[in-house]
């Protein structure tokens, strides 16, 4: 299994370095959904951030939930408002 | 037995701390606190966590360097203004108007300008104003010749600005020379939301970006995104032979008109749909070369201005709604590894 998947919360500086970036596969999504590569270094970087651990359909739901939420925000702006901004679009989970 | 100094001619440094990874690259040294031989290497550029923001926004302004970096307005429509340390955001005072989209101009934390963009509504207006901040107070400036809206960036000082890319669809480039804005050339092709920076006003690059459609002045209907790059020479626009890898518009960019990296925006070509991407270029004068990729996926964050293709943060932005998160552009990045000897 290439990635892993987990929910953590992004402290900000250092929750994820420049060596992090080197050894494993991170990416993060709406609902604080991290992919990770799924190695030891991306292992031990999970319990660092104490991220709880999700299997990808887990993680794609919270996704989803977070996208459904952002657009029917933007559908409920004016068609004014709506011309200044970008509608969110569906995410898929590598 | 071989020793180190019988090969190399010299000893192995014994330090107590690790030195600098950028200072020693390629060396070797025994680190006596540890107990373990250490070496430098130059890694690749990559991307690490910054700060968060206090106020998760998009669509704003950003100048400054990796290190010290100015936050100003933004969407959901505000005036806050913040400034990072290289590890934190604090809340500095708030401009007096608030906008958003609208363009960034200056190389210093404590020198910064932001002018047009929409104004609060409804319904939200084509802006010409201008504020200035100088590190403790924001002031009103000199408006903008047309009001704009759909700026991404902009180039120069708050006594030399520039500003391009943005609605209405007349292409127009506006200059700021510390108090009075002027309209020049117009961008070969016209376009808004496109990422500008650089490091004066007579030397800007202009970067990706909406197509607008003809017959729309101002809207984000159909149009095309296009990876074009325009270069400014302080009297005209001239239209590189090289496109971005990956057409985007609302992307992060710092550096100058010669050494730039751009990250993040939205893709897609027609739009809408749109994507918002995480990839990043640098930019060398002449062609972009495609990098690491963010963490996150970023589209119509703020970036630092200064820094070139070496150094930036980008900040805010999001592909739904708007985030806090900043992230670090570092290139080269030096690494001490630990040698292991048997």
């Amino acid at each position: 299994m290439a990635n892993t998947y987990c929910t953590a919360t992004n402290w900000g500086k250092d929750f994820f370095t420049h060596d992090d970036r080197n050894n494993f596969y991170l990416s993060g999504h709406p609902g604080n959904v991290w992919v990770v590569g799924n190695n030891p270094a991306g292992v031990s970087w999970i319990n660092r951030v104490s991220g709880v651990a999700k299997v990808k359909a887990e993680a794609q739901a919270i996704v989803d939930a977070e996208i459904t939420t952002a657009q029917e925000a933007f559908d409920a702006l004016s068609a004014e408002d709506q011309s200044h901004h970008l509608r969110p679009e569906a995410i898929i989970l590598p | 037995m071989a020793t180190y100094k019988g090969i190399q001619g010299y000893s192995v440094p014994k330090l107590t701390t690790d030195p600098t990874g950028s200072d020693v690259v390629g060396q070797l040294w025994y680190n006596s606190t540890e107990g373990a031989f250490k070496i430098s290497v130059t890694g690749t550029g990559s991307w690490a966590s910054g700060g968060a923001l206090n106020t998760a926004r998009s669509q704003m302004g950003g100048c400054g360097t990796q290190a010290a970096t100015i936050a100003m307005y933004g969407s959901p429509s505000t005036a806050a203004a913040e400034t990072y340390d290289g590890s934190a955001w604090s809340n500095i005072t708030s401009a007096n108007s608030q906008r958003y989209d609208g363009g960034s101009f200056g190389q210093l934390q404590t020198a910064a300008g932001y002018c047009g963009g929409y104004g609060v509504g409804p319904p939200p207006l084509q802006s010409t104003l201008t504020e200035i901040w100088n590190g403790s107070t924001w002031t009103e400036s000199g408006d903008l010749v047309t009001g704009r809206q759909g700026f991404h960036g902009g180039a120069g000082t708050t006594l030399a600005g520039l500003v391009s890319a943005a609605g209405p669809a007349d292409g127009k480039t506006e200059t700021f020379n510390g108090s009075t804005w002027t309209e020049v050339a117009a961008l070969v092709t016209t376009r808004q939301y496109a990422s500008v920076c650089g490091l004066t006003s007579t030397a800007a690059i202009c970067v990706g970006g909406y197509g607008i459609p003809a017959a729309s002045p101002y809207s984000n209907g159909p149009g095309s995104r296009v990876g074009l790059t325009e270069t400014w020479d302080g009297t005209s626009w001239t239209q590189s032979a090289n496109t971005l890898a990956l057409g985007r518009i609302e992307a992060g960019i710092s550096g100058t008109s010669t050494d730039a990296v751009i990250a993040g925006g939205s893709t897609g070509d027609p739009a809408p749909p749109t994507t918002p991407t995480a990839t990043a270029e640098t930019w060398d004068g002449t062609s972009w070369t495609s990098v690491a990729s963010m963490s996150d996926v970023q589209k119509a964050g703020g970036a630092s201005s200064s820094g070139g293709s070496t150094t930036a943060i980008l900040f805010g932005g999001g592909p739904a709604g708007s985030v806090s998160a900043s992230e670090e552009w570092t290139s080269p990045v030096f690494t001490v590894k630990t040698v292991t000897v048997s």
